[in-house]
């Protein structure tokens, strides 16, 4: 259980939880958490189940203040935590009725994850809690958060799980093989593509040398989180949660669901490597 | 790769994966009437065993647990016995052709007047493509001919909801204000997504759908 008012908020925060699935047939993105294993970090430190809806923020951090007694779990990016304006360091925290928390902006990694002991009360829509404020979805009317939101989570007796996997520390990204992967005249793996600080929600853009690669007239098909696209310009593009059901670009590749947290979590500037890994069709 | 290949409907797909576990069914013959009806007949067959589908001009991704190669065993060969009777209803869509903020344009482009566009637009009967780029959007096809006029060399920031837009061959109604580079000839007041309706959509891939002419002051009178 828990109550919060959010006092100040300077980035994009949302509720989010895994995401909905089984609704791309009407256009409705996936969305959810940028960085699933770090949700699921998030919640087993208040001892929630793993999958609960969570708050994610990025570029800047925001100041809460408990209502009542509160107990908060933080995982992803850090942030430097100041409670009742001293800095702590921990990441799970009891706040008594009246303690301000200043979470401070996410460094190393773009995306950090708030987790509320019990269960955050937000919109349910399509099976899930997450955030898709195009639609007006999930969240809090369907919204990022602002100054004056309160959050309320409810008191669900959960059994808490333990196997939070923890992600591999490589810099590489895996990626298996597009539907239009024979397009490329050269390996993915031989250009040195960074992160452009234009990357969000929707996309992660890249900056580096273009792929050679045969163009073709596509019609739009379907893409999902993780499908790198590549437009004419020979720059590749990484479609992240909140993409579209359907494009028009060719799909080369696609990162593992494994891997897309720490490629969100890939600050602007890093470098990427991409690593093919072997998609047999008979060993799915 | 290797190309992996299913004979379903009378049809050959190149099969590939589009995720961990998305299974793209790609047509090698462009007929986007039998890609869809295929894809109506594979949620019938796969039923709960699927749990999502996008339908497209030339493929369909199925998303399922399901293996591969049990998926190919189960298509392969087979054809839809019966006609799929149960295509969604027809729709009448309102349509304001006031509202066209580029309906010269098409008329300087296609070298028809105003009145000849809206009339052959009018008597156009379209069928739901695909639903993509936003929840609710829709691509559809039956544009007469005459009417095809390329996307703008630049999208614009701001397309209203409703707004009814050509872009080369196709034409599709925005579902949400957005930014878009299509040609808008007309705009309808109805909702095209509504997440708290079952389905949360007004046309679904297959929906055939006329259009029928309001006013400007019939369209800021509406009243879904």
């Amino acid at each position: 259980m828990g109550k919060l008012i959010f006092k100040k908020v300077n980035g994009l925060i949302s509720i989010q939880d895994r995401g909905r699935f089984g609704v791309r047939r009407f256009g409705i993105p996936q969305s959810g958490v940028m960085d699933l294993n770090a949700m699921r970090k998030a919640n087993a430190r208040v001892g929630n189940s793993l999958d609960f809806p969570v708050i994610e923020y990025a570029l800047n951090g925001f100041t809460l203040q408990a209502m009542e007694h509160s107990n908060l779990g933080f995982a992803g990016a850090r942030s430097d935590l100041f409670l009742n304006a001293s800095l702590i360091d921990q990441q799970f925290l009891s706040l008594k009725p009246g303690d301000e928390l200043k979470v401070g902006a996410p460094s190393r990694g773009n995306y950090g994850y708030m987790s509320v002991s019990g269960k955050i009360a937000a919109k349910n829509s399509f099976n899930s809690y997450s955030t898709y404020p195009l639609a007006r979805l999930g969240g809090l009317s369907g919204r990022y958060l602002k100054i004056d939101d309160v959050l309320i989570s409810e008191n669900i007796k959960t059994i808490a799980e333990e196997n939070v996997v923890t992600s591999t520390q490589t810099d590489t990204i895996r990626i298996m093989k597009g539907p239009e992967w024979n397009l490329l005249r050269e390996h993915p793996r031989l250009k040195n593509f960074r992160i452009s600080s234009d990357s969000n929600r929707m996309a992660i853009t890249l900056i580096g040398e273009p792929l050679a690669h045969d163009r073709v007239e596509m019609k739009s098909s379907a893409v999902i989180p993780g499908i790198i696209q590549l437009p004419p310009s020979g720059i590749p593009t990484i479609l992240m949660k909140d993409c579209q059901t359907t494009g028009g670009y060719p799909r080369i590749a696609k990162v593992m669901d494994e891997d897309l947290g720490k490629l969100a979590q890939k600050q602007p500037g890093s470098s990427i490597e991409f690593q093919l890994v072997d998609s047999d069709y008979s060993t799915k | 790769m290797e190309s992996l290949f299913v004979q379903f409907n009378g049809l050959k797909w190149r099969i590939s994966l589009l995720g961990e576990s998305v299974i793209l069914l790609t047509s090698t013959k462009s007929d986007p009437t039998e890609v869809r009806q295929s894809g109506l007949a594979i949620e019938k067959i796969l039923g709960s065993q699927l749990y999502d589908i996008t339908i497209s001009y030339e493929s369909i991704a199925l998303f399922s647990d399901l293996p591969v190669n049990q998926i190919i065993s189960t298509l392969q060969n087979k054809s839809i016995d019966e006609p799929i009777n149960d295509t969604p209803p027809a729709v009448e869509v309102p349509i304001c052709y006031e509202l066209g903020s580029d309906i010269s344009d098409v008329a300087d482009y296609t070298g028809l007047s105003s009145d000849e566009l809206i009339k052959l637009h009018l008597d156009g009967i379209y069928e739901v493509a695909m639903i993509g780029f936003l929840p609710g959007f829709v691509y559809a096809e039956g544009l007469h001919q005459k009417l095809y006029c390329p996307r703008k060399e630049v999208a614009i920031k701001h397309v209203s909801k409703g707004s009814v837009g050509i872009g080369g061959s196709q034409t599709g109604i925005y579902s949400f204000d957005s930014p878009g580079g299509w040609n808008i000839i007309g705009r309808t007041p109805i909702e095209l997504f509504q997440p708290e309706r079952t389905p949360p959509v007004t046309l679904v891939v297959g929906s055939p759908f006329t259009f029928y002419r309001i006013t400007e002051k019939e369209f800021d009178k509406w009243e879904s």
